[in-house]
């Protein structure tokens, strides 16, 4: 069964924003990763994730936030997450990513973030 | 090459041996008029009337009209008539052509009132002989009246002198009752004194008997299927609103049909029937027994047509023509010499819906009773495989004999044809499946149809091009399922498809690997007094990353627990078994809950290369202080219900999943909780397969649904609330396939020989 699933790339105040739109499991995971990937090779390491439509998650997805964050708060960037609907957040949750993640309402709220914490302090 | 054969048979010896073909058929307004012209000269208006109309062909004279084709005689009525049945207000008329139009046949209720009175008895039936004998009427001897069974009848009878064969015998009959006809027949019938060396295929009476116990078998033993079919799926919980409504439908066609065909009067009989065996018969046989049933149910119970489904089909659709062709390969090429081919399918000719006449629901069902009931039922009777053969053998011939009698003449003939059909359909049934035999008779039933209708029109070409697309297309899906079939383990069933290739050889690896892997759960879970627990892993279609596991502590604690390893595949296979592994050996040198699951942390953080993870839920019971001590790393929160109190809470102490995140970060976030149980409580460990379960609304079973699920559950013990847990789940998913790994491990506190297991 494939189930849709976009990423929207764009940039607010020199942030790369990654709208993702669908369903992150299994079998979309791999185009987030290669998505992350090509950000983090390019130096884009000011990642936003904005969560508005992205209406499931599966722990495959969940890795992508992962495998990355540790490579990118080396070089000083970071990972924000924003606009999670509630059942999406209960799953960050449940895993300990509020822990690990600083995740706000919306994006401004992100950029906003970036600015008061670049790196989240864990 | 069913195929190519059966159509080369057919293109052969059709033209020749067609009895049809040399019949007048008239159009079904026609044949309307014509009897609403005879009924009009016998007293009756029809003006406004419900009309019915029945086709019918009758063997021994459809035999000797072709054994002996120089008998002008024999061409006086053709064997092909029609009944018209005019609905009156109490009871119905009926008018009987031959078809040319010809009548022969007139039946009206006793208090049958005529528009045009008669003067006497005699003058009654006078004006049926005239009507019923045309231009002959010379040639018939005078009225002998004779004793009626009822006294208040008065019966004629005229007989003709036949110049020619004296072996045919043709008279007319009428009834008549206080002045008014109410029954007369013109009847041409062979008899078998003159040439005793030779048969004239005149079993009709022997086939009448056998036909009226077939149907009646077949009858209750489809709709006994049908029933079993649907208890069948609503047990196991697969596509039963499907199986539902396929057999919905199937039942509102059969009725339509039996309407149409015959009248609001026989339909709800049909229907009471139906629905009457619907609910009693179904419990025969064992539905575990009928494997061959899997892609019919796929067909009514998935969308798309899987590749094996499509196969079966194909193959069904395929050997069509060959079926078509058994009559004529027999009378056509003198493989029983004397043996003539009746036309069948008639009815299509006068249908008011020849779609639905032509796919003669009732004989497809002559198949599926044989093989999807006889079958079994043979099966599960009789243990030693020569004795059931001996007793299908047989059997099958002669049930398929009757069931598909197009062939008469010696008695062999319709025998060779029923085990020749018998054999045909056996094939499809032994290599593919019951959707085969399905296919096969319905396509057949079409064929047949499509033949005689063209026939009658002469438009040969537009059937034989759409025949040829079909044909082609079944090809073509029995092509593409034989292809793909034998790399897809749900397309097909593994029995019936030998492994071949690499693709195969991974796929049996993978699924040995599966098996390796669900032995590796305990297989019964530890048994502590004042306590019960059961736990469950339904895998699934893919190798999944779910664990469960039990603890014997250092400190005679029990460990007891759930983990569900990030993705799927053999990867998170492998990082489960990983899991296993290191939580049994970091148990045997610790008990303090949270170094345990922070040293299997450290472990898996150095191995899993970031992108896997790990959650756990575990807790460790001690069983004396009826304490829980619980981590919940990273994984969904544990239902605990609190049976005194009748409350229900979810358990979420903080914590990261495994493998996420170095030592520090992860020791500083986990929280060990305890909990302090009561008599009655239970805990109730789970993976998010379960939460996560998503019915066709795309929605989630959740938290909630599962908390009251486990709050109906206070009387049963650990293994009859798993068992609760699990229907609920199932009700919820109504059919759809689960598309995580579902596991639980339930705890009860309580004496077990107080709790009734589910």
């Amino acid at each position: 069964m494939a189930n849709p699933f976009s990423i929207h790339k764009s940039t607010e105040n020199g942030l790369s924003v990654l709208a993702l739109e669908g369903y992150l499991d299994a079998h979309t995971a791999p185009e987030f990763e290669k998505t992350v990937q090509g950000e983090f090779e390019a130096g884009r390491v000011k990642m936003v994730v904005e969560c508005s439509r992205l209406s499931y998650i599966s722990s495959a997805g969940l890795g992508v936030f992962m495998s990355f964050i540790e490579e990118i708060r080396e070089a000083g960037g970071d990972i924000k997450i924003c606009g999670l609907a509630p059942k999406v957040f209960q799953v960050f949750d449940i895993l300990g990513f509020s822990a690990l993640f600083d995740i706000v309402p919306d994006l401004p709220a992100a950029v906003q973030r970036f600015q008061d914490a670049p790196v989240k302090e864990t | 090459m069913a195929a190519v054969a059966g159509s080369v048979i057919l293109g052969v010896w059709f033209a020749q041996y067609w009895p049809a073909r040399s019949w007048t058929v008239l159009s079904r307004d026609q044949v309307l008029a014509r009897a609403s012209d005879v009924a009009k000269q016998f007293g009756l208006t029809t003006g406004k009337l419900n009309t019915y109309v029945k086709a019918s062909v009758s063997q021994p004279l459809a035999y000797y009209a072709q054994r002996h084709p120089n008998d002008a005689n024999a061409r006086t009525i053709s064997p092909l008539s029609e009944r018209v049945k005019f609905d009156l207000p109490d009871g119905s008329a009926e008018v009987g052509l031959d078809s040319t139009g010809r009548p022969i046949f007139w039946n009206v209720p006793d208090d049958f009132k005529s528009a045009t009175p008669a003067v006497s008895e005699s003058d009654a039936a006078q004006k049926a002989f005239a009507l019923m004998s045309g231009a002959d009427a010379a040639l018939f001897s005078a009225a002998s009246r004779s004793m009626a069974d009822d006294p208040a009848d008065e019966e004629y009878v005229w007989k003709k002198r036949l110049p020619d064969h004296a072996d045919l015998r043709d008279q007319i009959k009428a009834t008549v009752r206080n002045t008014v006809l109410t029954r007369a027949e013109r009847a041409l019938t062979p008899t078998t004194e003159e040439d005793p060396d030779e048969e004239t295929g005149d079993n009709h009476e022997y086939w009448s008997v056998l036909d009226a116990v077939f149907y009646t078998v077949c009858t209750v033993a489809d709709v006994g299927l049908f029933g079993i079919y649907v208890l069948w799926a609503v047990r196991r919980a697969v596509n039963h609103r499907f199986s539902l409504t396929a057999t919905g439908v199937l039942f509102v066609l059969l009725v339509v049909r039996s309407y149409v065909t015959s009248g609001p009067t026989s339909s709800l009989f049909f229907a009471t029937v139906f629905l009457l065996c619907l609910t009693t018969v179904g419990r025969g046989i064992s539905p575990a027994a009928m494997p061959k049933w899997m892609p019919l149910e796929q067909l009514c119970g998935l969308a798309p047509l899987s590749r094996a489904a499509g196969r079966s089909l194909g193959a069904g659709v395929l050997c069509s023509p060959m079926l078509v062709a058994i009559p004529f390969l027999i009378a056509g090429c003198g493989l029983i010499p004397h043996s003539v081919v009746v036309a069948q399918n008639v009815e299509v000719l006068y249908s008011r819906i020849s779609l639905l006449d032509s796919l003669d629901l009732s004989h497809a069902l002559y198949a599926l009773a044989f093989f999807g009931f006889g079958v079994p039922v043979l099966t599960r009777t009789f243990r030693y495989r020569w004795l059931r053969w001996s007793i299908a053998l047989p059997l099958g011939t002669v049930f398929f004999a009757n069931a598909t009698r197009v062939v008469t003449g010696p008695v062999a003939a319709p025998l060779t044809a029923g085990f020749m059909t018998l054999a045909l359909f056996g094939f499809l049934y032994k290599y593919f499946d019951l959707l085969a035999v399905v296919a096969l008779q319905l396509t057949a039933g079409l064929l047949l149809s499509a033949i005689t209708l063209a026939n009658k029109g002469g438009t040969v070409w537009p059937i034989a091009l759409a025949l040829a697309a079909v044909l082609a297309a079944a090809w073509w899906l029995a092509k593409r399922g034989q292809e793909v079939a034998h790399g897809d383990p749900r397309a097909t069933n593994p029995a019936l498809v030998g492994l071949r290739g690499e693709r195969e050889k991974l796929q049996a690896e993978f699924s040995v690997a599966k098996r390796a892997q669900e032995e590796m759960l305990p297989r019964t879970p530890p048994t502590i007094p004042g306590y019960s627990i059961a736990a469950s892993c339904t895998p699934s279609l893919d190798v999944g990353g779910d664990l469960y596991d039990f603890l014997q502590l250092p400190d005679g604690r029990i460990g007891l627990g759930v983990a569900d390893v990030s993705g799927k595949g053999v990867p998170a296979a492998l990082y489960m078994t990983l899991t296993k592994g290191l939580l049994a050996s970091v148990c045997q040198d610790t008990a303090e809950l949270a170094s345990v699951v922070e040293q299997v942390n450290k472990h898996l953080h150095g191995v899993t290369r970031k992108k896997v993870f790990v959650t756990m839920a575990l807790g460790f019971l001690d069983a004396e202080k009826r304490t829980l001590q619980c981590v919940r790393a990273g994984h969904n929160p544990m239902v605990w219900r609190k049976a005194a109190k009748d409350e229900t809470t979810l358990v979420a102490p903080a914590g990261l999943g495994l493998g996420i995140t170095a030592g520090r970060v992860f020791g500083t976030q986990l929280k060990v909780i305890d909990l302090e149980l009561a008599e009655g409580d239970a805990v109730v460990f789970y993976s998010d397969g379960i939460t996560e379960a998503m019915n066709k609304g795309l929605e989630q079973f959740g938290e909630q649904r599962l908390m009251d699920a486990v709050a109906q559950t206070d009387r049963l013990d650990a293994a009859g609330t798993r068992d609760a847990i699990l229907k609920a789940v199932r009700e919820f998913l109504d059919g759809v396939h689960p598309q995580d790994d579902m596991t639980l491990v339930v705890l009860r506190v309580g004496d077990e020989r107080m709790r009734v297991s589910g």
